[in-house]
């Protein structure tokens, strides 16, 4: 399996003919309207009222058609010019605009009510110029992220993370940032068809996301009890244990040093 | 409250401006604001972006001055579009009323009230007239070609063929 993101950096990658070829793919508009429909189910935003959202990675907007038939007003970015001039001969909806994001997003505080961006931020994980530092471009990205979200923002990313460090280091950078969230795991069984959506917040919202079905991934933690903690303790640990007993009872104690515990040489 | 606004269409200058100055003098020098004839059909930069967006340089983060940009030798089109009240509703209390009139005046519309209207309802049938002015100029109005420049960094953005280009060259990124 190729991955775009290994052959050339988006902005060459993306030329004439795969932009065209991109935009004129059935599976690749129907793949893209699914997810793109995923990740409004995972904002779970009030269909009732005007939202203004930002497309990060809009391409040739077959995003943005699906925000604009969901009746949202968006606007677009991508650093990709073939991309966006297939959009503009699209007609689609809202202002594009060409710019990378690992530069930053120029836009002033607090003016989108959510942002999603589609089979994007995995490209900000490469190096494709000199002095390009991965780590620091993902920083400047969620800084800026963060702070154009109104508070209560909130952002749905569907990425193809190349492994799990990639999906770490993102992590780790939008944690940085002072977003909270996580990631979320489409049909993990299936190695086709799996897809991860980064999910996070911008400060407490009073709606908040979609969550349902799920499933945590963290290890539970089983609660031991003492009697089973008592039957898994080396001797080592029994031994420091009684001593910490007595001498919370006040009893004179030997002092511990590397030797407690150790078993006696048959020589001594 | 509602006296304070002129009812009066003060936010479509840029439609009457055009017939005003095919008939006597050339647009103002000093913005040299041009008005398309042309009806275009593609979606351009809206005149409600210009509210949002500022300078891209890391350095200008801090800067007062980065937002909103300086809009010059602009070709202005004017679109129609759905009229939508809720949404305009609805981005006007994060609208920066300041940055409209200063971007307006660079455009060469002076007479935007300085005030910024408050206390719209989108279904009031009183409040519609100012809320189509307002839908006319944020939405209606937009930007084909042109300039921006950051006040601090004097850094230049080009709008071309309608997308503005944020692409910033490798000494200031």
């Amino acid at each position: 399996m190729s991955r775009p993101e290994e052959i050339a950096p988006p902005e060459i990658f993306y030329n004439d003919s795969e932009s065209y070829k991109y935009t004129s793919s059935n599976r690749v508009q129907h793949i893209q309207a699914k997810m793109t429909l995923r990740a409004l189910e995972l904002l779970n935003l009030d269909k009732n009222e005007p939202h203004f959202l930002l497309d990060l990675g809009c391409g040739s907007g077959l995003s943005g058609e699906i925000l604009t038939e969901e009746g949202y007003n968006w606007l677009g970015m991508d650093i990709a010019p073939s991309m966006l001039a297939s959009a503009l001969d699209r007609e689609v909806e809202g202002d594009l605009f060409l710019a990378d994001l690992g530069n930053g997003i120029p836009f002033r505080a607090g003016t989108f009510d959510a942002a999603i961006s589609i089979s994007v931020i995995q490209w900000l994980c490469n190096a494709d110029a000199v002095g390009n530092d991965p780590k620091k471009r993902l920083m400047r990205f969620f800084n800026t992220l963060y702070a154009l979200l109104r508070r209560g923002g909130k952002f749905v990313a569907q990425f193809y993370p190349m492994n799990d460090l990639q999906t770490k280091q993102i992590m780790e950078q939008a944690k940085v940032a002072g977003f909270a969230g996580g990631i979320i795991v489409d049909d993990p069984d299936s190695k086709r068809k799996k897809k991860h959506y980064l999910v996070l917040t911008a400060g407490q919202s009073d709606r908040n996301l979609n969550l349902a079905g799920a499933q945590m991934d963290a290890p539970e933690q089983r609660k031991m009890s003492a009697k089973m903690k008592k039957k898994m303790e080396s001797r080592k640990d029994y031994i420091n244990r009684k001593k910490e007993t007595m001498r919370r009872r006040g009893r004179v104690v030997a002092l511990d040093s590397k030797f407690t515990a150790r078993k006696r040489r048959p020589r001594f | 409250m509602r006296t304070a606004v002129p009812a009066v269409p003060q936010y479509i200058i840029w439609r009457d401006e055009r017939k005003i100055s095919n008939r006597n003098t050339p647009p103002t020098t000093q913005t040299q604001t041009q008005i398309a004839h042309k009806k275009y059909n593609t979606r351009n930069m809206k005149f409600i972006t210009t509210n949002f967006v500022k300078c891209a340089v890391k350095t200008c983060d801090s800067s007062v001055d980065a937002f909103p940009l300086q809009y010059s030798d602009c070709q202005i089109v004017q679109e129609e579009l759905e009229y939508n009240p809720e949404f305009i509703v609805h981005m006007l209390e994060r609208l920066e009323w300041n940055a409209v009139v200063k971007v307006a005046r660079d455009l060469g519309n002076e007479s935007l009230p300085p005030v910024k209207p408050e206390g719209l309802d989108p279904i009031m049938e009183d409040d519609q007239v100012i809320l189509r002015d307002l839908h006319t100029l944020l939405v209606e109005t937009q930007i084909v070609e042109g300039k921006m420049v950051c006040r601090n960094c004097e850094h230049i953005y080009f709008i071309k063929n309608s997308i503005p280009n944020f692409l910033l060259p490798p000494h200031l990124c």
